[in-house]
């Protein structure tokens, strides 16, 4: 029961509470809701209509998501397995936190002597906030760089590659913002709520002038667009420079923007040596730059490497900018003052405006040269040829005309030319700001593509006038204090690993940029590591809120499992990856936890979820958990005068960390969101998120500054890049990849197995997979066993265009078998005209936890057992997995093709999953109100 | 005279299905039945496209109990347990029903079925615990599309209403303040013409709930 | 829909009661088979006692029968008013016939009430399913396909009953072929009507249910064509074909032995025939909108 002492300042009826909280039913929203609670029981969540940041949406799997709280086959106590790793029946027998722990330590330990911090490797899901061990916090405890999380196929291609091209993050667009055109691009946020809600989505999209969408599925919100450009899958790199050349060729584009603030002024020179200077990697540490764009010190032997010379068209001749200063030959900086507010319809109420700045024209007056060849002295006497960067990039665009990219997309040309001008043209010219960003969201990181995609898509952005602007792409919210990317990621009183550290990141020799980027380990990497102990051996991990079976290929990594000496999961259930741990530990459900939270896209929003009932058993919260072992380990967690805070410290930490105004407690903070909801970031932190076009006013928060707070560094107009410019030549890809030069700027490549890249595999496997589409009830592998969900959506679903369903006899409802060189599985036919013929979408990360058996059927169905890994097959910048636009071949499955003579997958004994809504077993899932009680 | 109903802007629904599991949770539906079923309706080729992809479109169509002005399920019951109560909607006095079932084979529309543990037949009762306090029925109040709005039909259908976002800069955004912020169909969705506005096909029961579907061909008859 | 076995067996049992009971009534007409009447009122009496007890397996709470059973739009009150009335009419048959002085005389209008009651009662219970919302049930050919039931099962059934009590069948003859006339044409009648149904269905064209994602797609005509057999094979050639045929053969034998085992083979294939009637109507009973 909730404790009768708790503050709580929520409205009671009765014996009925309602607390005011924020869900964590999925990793992506903050949606507001209420939490109405019985006599100690959450009884329901409904949503919160004051909180305008997700509109009152509470979507199905977050209403559900109840029923884990109370669900019978929840972990309540830490387990430790009592049969060997690989049978079925793991003999998990219940023990102590005490016994969990110091094994744990003890294990850990040893393979640290053994073979070093890096042999332990971490394992997170996405963004379930306060458990994400090993986005950080896992790492600095043993001295390792090798986290593998899905960070690498989910928006972390995305930050990667805007971090290299202007600010991380700079993928996110503020859609509470409302933009006058709605494009949606590779993504579906009416199911995904990516990091929108459903209902402000839908909203949106009816309240624009047009709705585009470039999918290629009919979406469940695209059956209303306007324009649909409905491409073939992973050929969004090309629609994407496509976009570009219609936007240069019809002089759409922001001129003074490229000319102030891209690097494409600047001279590409050939006949030089790269050179440059020290600059920050993005987490730790710094790294030498080269490039060959034109220096100072390339003229000059005293030349300063930070002045990239220009040629001004105005004064005929050569200057400069300085990435040293951030400012332009002459130039003298001061704060913009002058600006409006912003000027969007149909805002929410709760939604502010925000403060606008105007363009600033250059000072002196300038005309940096975008187009042209000009000859230069080099310092050495020389004289070369240099070519503005613009000119380089806008001769690649050149290429992609309409109607080349109609050959590679199949979308006709007339479509693609009618949905970039209608996103270009502005709609009112008088906001000095573009008609809204595009929300080019995960489809485009999974074919191989993502970071070349990814940059061309964030110049397409800053040329058209959607850079930091309202409905524009502007990054994550920025609060009152700093979030951290969550609790229990970082170990908040100790610095991050070294650079040293990190450049023994598995993958970086494939992937030579995870050098600068530090954010993950390349995840097939790790695992080939674990098969083969090849670069060297990685023998212990742990995971939280993880799961193996989100990327790279999942029967690889169940057969290397084995490898492991030691592995501990911490999680809710006995899920596939728990299947092959040696100890489990029970976490807390949201309903349980305390926790600030701010949107963790541009909506804005500032809040909590809030206790709402006692924990029970033996489960732990996430951050406790970090805590803990940091102690039994002896290594400092919090800061010297508290090193192992406990849970609410914790929170009083976070709060406090680069807190702008007074120092407050979880106290303070939780009593006023109950009583006055949720705060508009807008307002609480006015310079970093209620004023646009931050690079103008120095308020660039998320620069590569590691562990510095990055204003107090930065402090300068411009970008978090390395030339302070929005790079259009990257000098990170330039420094860390020389060779490929290719992608220096912005391009396309086809997937590496698609028809056109490998027509030999495409003959053998005649249908294009793709995958995603969100299942509204599911997130990811969660929530299969909650009879709400489960009910909902019973069996995983291949969607076929009924044209090859015909000709292959597959009916609706019949099972499918789906197969290429890395396994086959089942799923259920779904008839679905919205899919071209030739292309199947397909379901991931399906387990059954009806089934009695270690790795509950994580093999029977999930797609990304299909997937092929290993360089060539990943994104050759990210290492991203290939999860999308890959050949498979489809039949019906029958009695004869499937064991058991069972076309519906089975168990080793030859039960079946539940597929039926009918299914007893769901029942049996139904709360258990008694379990929690004894501990 | 009353006659409560529920209205859907089939162009708003996205098939999220938070309104068929905002019904689970809020009535106690026994696991495998369902009191509002969301269907996708297609994708169909179009009318006058080429017969196949792209040339297609569709909609999904939440389906539950029609609250219908003249229900056979009601003329059919033997018991009375199926009545029409005072407010315009078809309710079942459980503690009447003897689980014959005929009203569960007369509704046009399948939304009844036998409860096999109380073994009386359910279907949807509108929330009538909800709507009699004020409220917006569990389904319209979570809708994640903002599709659904509750209203009575005698005042037409433009004044129905949905839940609308509270303003908390204006201070206090309580329980009961954000229980009772509304929004009407009128001023939430686009325009709409007669012929947008549909019903699920009578067969002489005269559904009440109403559909509106705009530019696009509506399947089945009225 | 699924099958309802209670109604199935409650609605050819009651076929079969009204059949038997409306047949008496014929030959008491007529002044025959004064042997069997006591007999047989008690016969139709326990088929529909039969039947009765089968429906208690479909209510769910029949205690609450009695808590006010009395909406009268509603069929099933309709049936329980026509049985009472019927069981009131059986009884006062068997006890006139008892009280007659050959035990087996009927005044006149106790003969036609008898053929009226059992006609009404079969009806009745056919009408219940009279529904719009089911196409292949809304037609009064479904009724008369029931009154066709009995038609059949009736003469068949007193036939060996009169044979086994050594009675003159002569009598029998003709309503044997005449019910089974009219029960095959009605049967016929209905069977094509249900066939004719699968136009009358909403189509969406292509549609999804999230939550039965291994059913097929429901194809009305599909549907409605599968119960072909039964329809045709099972309710009409075995149902009606078969007992007309049986009737002929035995008339024209015009024995009692022959009444006895061809009137035996015809209830038997009869009753075969109005349980395959019964399945097929199950099985074509879409509701309009068939897609929940
Ligand atoms: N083919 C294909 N594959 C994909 C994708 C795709 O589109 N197609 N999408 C990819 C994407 S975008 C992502 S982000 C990944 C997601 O991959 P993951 O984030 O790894 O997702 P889950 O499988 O849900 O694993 C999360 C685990 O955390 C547990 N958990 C939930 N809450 C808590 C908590 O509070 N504490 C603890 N300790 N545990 C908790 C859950 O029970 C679950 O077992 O999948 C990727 N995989
Ligand atoms: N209910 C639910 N919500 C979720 C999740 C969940 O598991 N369940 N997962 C969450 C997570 S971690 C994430 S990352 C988000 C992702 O959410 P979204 O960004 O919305 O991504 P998806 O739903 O995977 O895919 C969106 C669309 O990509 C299309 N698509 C497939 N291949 C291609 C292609 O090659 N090009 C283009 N342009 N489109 C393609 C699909 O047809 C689909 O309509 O969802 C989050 N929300
Ligand atoms: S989108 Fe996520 S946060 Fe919002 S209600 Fe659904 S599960 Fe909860
Ligand atoms: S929809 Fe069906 S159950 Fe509801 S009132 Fe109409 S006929 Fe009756
Ligand atoms: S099942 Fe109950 S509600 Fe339905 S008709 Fe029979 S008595 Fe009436
Ligand atoms: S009105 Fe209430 S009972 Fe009816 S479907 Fe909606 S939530 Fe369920
Ligand atoms: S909740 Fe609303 S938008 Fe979602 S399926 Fe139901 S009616 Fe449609
Ligand atoms: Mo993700």
């Amino acid at each position: 029961a909730l404790a009768e002492s708790s503050t709580v300042t929520a409205s009671k009826a009765g014996d009925t509470k309602r607390v005011r909280s924020c869900c964590r039913g999925c990793g992506k929203m903050e949606c507001g809701v209420w939490v109405i609670v019985e006599n100690g029981r959450a009884i329901r969540t409904e949503g919160d209509e004051s909180a305008f940041q997700s509109m009152g949406n509470h979507c199905g799997k977050g209403q559900a998501s109840l029923q884990a709280a109370y669900h019978p086959d929840r972990l309540y106590h830490p387990m430790k397995r009592t049969n060997a790793r690989g049978e079925d029946d793991p003999g998990w027998q219940r023990i102590t936190w005490d016994e969990a722990m110091s094994t744990i330590a003890e294990k850990l330990q040893e393979t640290m002597d053994r073979y070093g911090g890096e042999a332990i490797f971490g394992m997170s899901g996405t963004s379930r906030i306060w458990g994400m061990f090993a986005y950080g916090a896992l790492g600095q405890l043993v001295g390792s760089p090798n986290m593998c999380i899905p960070w690498q196929v989910c928006k972390g291609p995305r930050f990667f590659a805007t971090a290299m091209n202007s600010m991380m993050q700079a993928s996110w667009m503020e859609t509470v913002g409302r933009p006058k055109v709605y494009t949606s691009w590779g993504t579906g946020p009416e199911l995904s709520n990516y990091d929108d809600s459903c209902r402000t989505i839908v909203d949106v999209a009816e309240k624009a002038d047009t709705h585009i969408v470039v999918d290629p599925r009919m979406t469940n919100l695209g059956k209303e667009a306007d324009i649909w450009l409905n491409l073939r899958p992973g050929t969004d790199g090309a629609m994407a420079m496509g976009w570009l050349n219609i936007l240069i060729n019809n002089e759409l584009y922001d001129d003074l923007f490229a000319k102030k603030w891209t690097n494409g002024p600047f001279l590409v020179c050939n006949d030089i040596e790269a050179t440059g200077y020290e600059t920050y990697r993005f987490t730790s540490g710094k790294f030498q730059m080269k490039t060959r764009l034109l220096k100072e010190s390339d003229l000059k032997e005293d030349g300063d490497p930070h002045k990239f010379m220009v040629w001004d068209n105005l004064n005929n001749r050569m200057t400069y900018f300085d990435a040293g200063t951030g400012l332009w030959e002459g130039e003298t900086w001061s704060k913009p003052t002058a600006g409006h507010e912003g000027m969007q319809e149909h805002l929410v109420p709760g939604v502010s405006q925000g403060w606008v700045p105007d363009p600033t024209p250059f000072d002196p007056e300038i005309d940096p040269a975008l187009y042209g060849e000009f000859e230069v002295e080099l310092k050495d006497g020389k004289k070369s040829k240099v070519t503005p960067v613009w000119q380089l990039f806008t001769d690649r665009v050149s290429e992609y005309t309409p109607e080349k990219v109609s050959e590679i997309t199949g979308v006709p040309a007339e479509t693609i030319k009618t949905a970039c001008l209608t996103h270009a043209r502005r709609i009112d010219p008088t906001t000095g700001y573009g008609n809204g960003g595009i929300q080019y969201q995960l489809a485009i990181e999974h074919s191989c593509n993502a970071i070349a995609m990814v940059r061309a898509m964030d110049t397409y952005i800053g040329l058209s006038g959607n850079w930091d602007v309202p409905a524009g792409h502007r990054g994550g919210t920025q609060g009152d204090f700093v979030f951290k990317a969550g609790l229990g990621a970082v170990a908040p009183g100790i610095p991050n690993i070294s650079a040293e550290e990190f450049n023994k990141t598995l993958g970086i020799e494939d992937y030579p940029l995870l050098g600068w980027w530090q954010g993950w380990a390349d995840d097939a990497s790790v695992w080939k590591a674990i098969e083969t102990g090849d670069p060297y051996p990685v023998k212990a991990g742990w995971c939280s809120t993880g799961d193996f079976m989100c990327m790279s290929n999942s029967l690889q990594k169940w057969r290397a499992f084995p490898n492991l000496d030691f592995f501990v999961c911490e999680d809710l259930w006995k899920t596939p990856t728990a299947g092959m741990a040696d100890i489990l530990l029970p976490a807390q459900h949201w309903l349980e936890t305390d926790c600030p939270r701010m949107s963790q896209g541009p909506s804005g929003g500032q809040g909590a979820t809030v206790r709402a009932i006692e924990p029970p058993a033996d489960t732990k919260h996430d951050i406790e958990i970090a805590t803990m072992i940091y102690q039994y380990m002896g290594k400092q967690w919090g800061p010297d005068d508290n090193k192992w805070p406990d849970r609410i410290e914790n929170l009083d930490i976070m709060l406090n960390t680069g807190r702008a105004g007074a120092p407050t407690t979880w106290e303070e903070y939780r009593d006023d969101f109950e009583q006055n909801g949720w705060k508009d970031c807008k307002v609480v932190a006015p310079d970093t998120w209620g004023t646009y076009r931050r690079y103008e006013t120095g308020m660039m928060p998320l620069k590569a500054y590691g562990d510095k707070n990055a204003l107090e560094e930065f402090a300068k107009p411009g970008f978090g890049t390395p030339t302070r410019k929005m790079e259009i030549w990257s000098t990170l890809i330039e420094t860390f990849m020389p060779e490929d030069e290719e992608d220096f700027l912005p391009t396309y490549k086809e997937p590496p197995l698609s028809p056109i890249a490998d027509p030999e595999m495409n003959e053998k496997y005649p249908f294009t997979a793709t995958s995603g589409r969100r299942i509204p009830v599911y997130f990811h592998s969660e929530h299969r066993q909650l009879p709400w969900c489960r009910e909902m959506w019973p069996a995983p679903r291949i969607e076929i265009n009924p044209q090859d369903a015909a000709r292959l006899g597959i009916e609706q409802g019949d099972w499918v078998w789906i197969e290429n060189d890395n396994g086959k599985i089942r799923q259920v036919a779904d008839l679905y005209h919205g899919v071209a013929p030739g292309v199947v979408n397909l379901e991931h990360q399906w387990w059954f936890p009806e089934l009695d058996q270690a790795d509950k059927g994580y093999d029977l169905c999930g797609c990304n057992c299909l997937v092929t890994t290993g360089k060539g097959y990943q994104d050759r910048i990210s290492g991203t997995s290939y999860l999308r636009a890959y050949p498979v071949n489809i039949y019906k499955a029958t009695p004869e093709n499937s064991p058991f003579g069972n076309p519906v997958p089975c168990d080793h004994k030859g039960n079946e999953i539940i597929h039926d809504a009918s299914d007893p077993r769901l029942k049996e899932w139904l709360p258990n109100y008694d379990i929690r009680n004894e501990a | 005279m009353t006659h409560y109903a529920i209205a859907t802007d089939l162009n708003r629904c996205v098939g999220c299905l938070a309104c068929s599991v905002a019904c689970k949770a809020m009535n106690n539906v026994p696991v495998g039945d369902y009191w509002n079923k969301t269907l996708r309706i297609g994708p169909n080729p179009k009318k006058d496209g080429c017969g196949t992809w792209p040339d297609i479109e569709m909609y999904f169509m939440t389906v539950q109990c029609q609250h219908c002005k003249d229900p056979e399920c009601v003329k059919v019951c033997p018991t009375e347990a199926s009545h029409i109560a005072a407010d315009g909607t078809v309710q079942i006095d459980k503690s009447k029903c003897i689980g014959c079932q005929f009203c569960a084979m007369s509704c046009p529309y399948g939304v009844r079925y036998l409860n096999t543990e109380e073994r009386v037949v359910e279907k949807c009762t509108l929330c009538e615990q909800k709507i009699a306090q004020g409220e917006l029925p569990a389904c319209v109040a979570q809708c994640g599309g903002r599709a659904r709005f509750f209203g009575d039909l005698d005042k037409g259908i433009d004044s129905f209403e949905a839940p609308w976002v509270v303003d908390v800069t204006k201070g206090d955004p309580s329980y009961d303040k954000t229980l009772h912020n509304r929004i009407t169909l009128k001023d939430c969705v686009p325009a709409y013409k007669e012929s947008d506005v549909h019903h699920l096909p009578d067969v002489g029961n005269h559904p009440s709930f109403v559909y509106i579907l705009r530019n696009r061909d509506w399947q089945g008859e009225e | 829909m699924e099958l309802q076995w209670p109604l199935i067996l409650f609605t050819t049992l009651t076929a079969w009661a009204c059949g038997v009971f409306g047949v008496q009534g014929v030959l008491a007409l007529k002044g025959a088979g004064k042997k069997s009447q006591q007999l047989l009122a008690v016969v139709s009496c326990v088929l529909l006692a039969v039947g009765g007890i089968c429906v208690f397996f479909h209510l769910q709470h029949w205690e609450r029968i009695f808590n006010g059973f009395g909406h009268i739009t509603s069929g099933i009150t309709q049936e329980l008013i026509a049985i009472v009335v019927f069981v009131v009419a059986a009884v006062a048959y068997f006890v006139m016939a008892r009280k007659s002085a050959d035990g087996g005389t009927l005044p006149k209008w106790m003969a036609v009430l008898a053929i009226a009651i059992s006609v009404v009662l079969a009806a009745v219970c056919a009408h219940s399913y009279m529904m719009p919302a089911r196409p292949a049930w809304n037609s009064v050919l479904e009724v008369l396909s029931i009154v066709g039931a009995a038609c059949l099962l009736g003469p068949a059934t007193v036939a060996v009953v009169l044979a086994a009590k050594g009675e003159d069948t002569q009598a029998l003859g003709m309503p044997a072929i005449v019910g089974s006339v009219i029960g095959a044409v009605c049967t016929a009648a209905y069977a094509a009507y249900v066939q004719m149904s699968a136009g009358s269905f909403t189509e969406v064209g292509y549609y999804f249910d999230p939550t039965h994602p291994t059913k097929a797609m429901v194809d009305a005509g599909a549907a409605i064509g599968d119960q072909a057999l039964l329809l045709w094979l099972g309710a009409v050639v075995v149902g009606a074909i078969v007992p007309l045929a049986c009737c002929l053969l035995a008339r024209k034998k015009g024995d009692a032995a022959s009444w006895r085992l061809f009137g035996a083979v015809a209830v038997v294939a009869a009753l075969a025939g109005a349980i395959c009637l019964r399945v097929a109507f199950y099985g074509a009973g879409l509701s309009v909108f068939m897609f929940y």
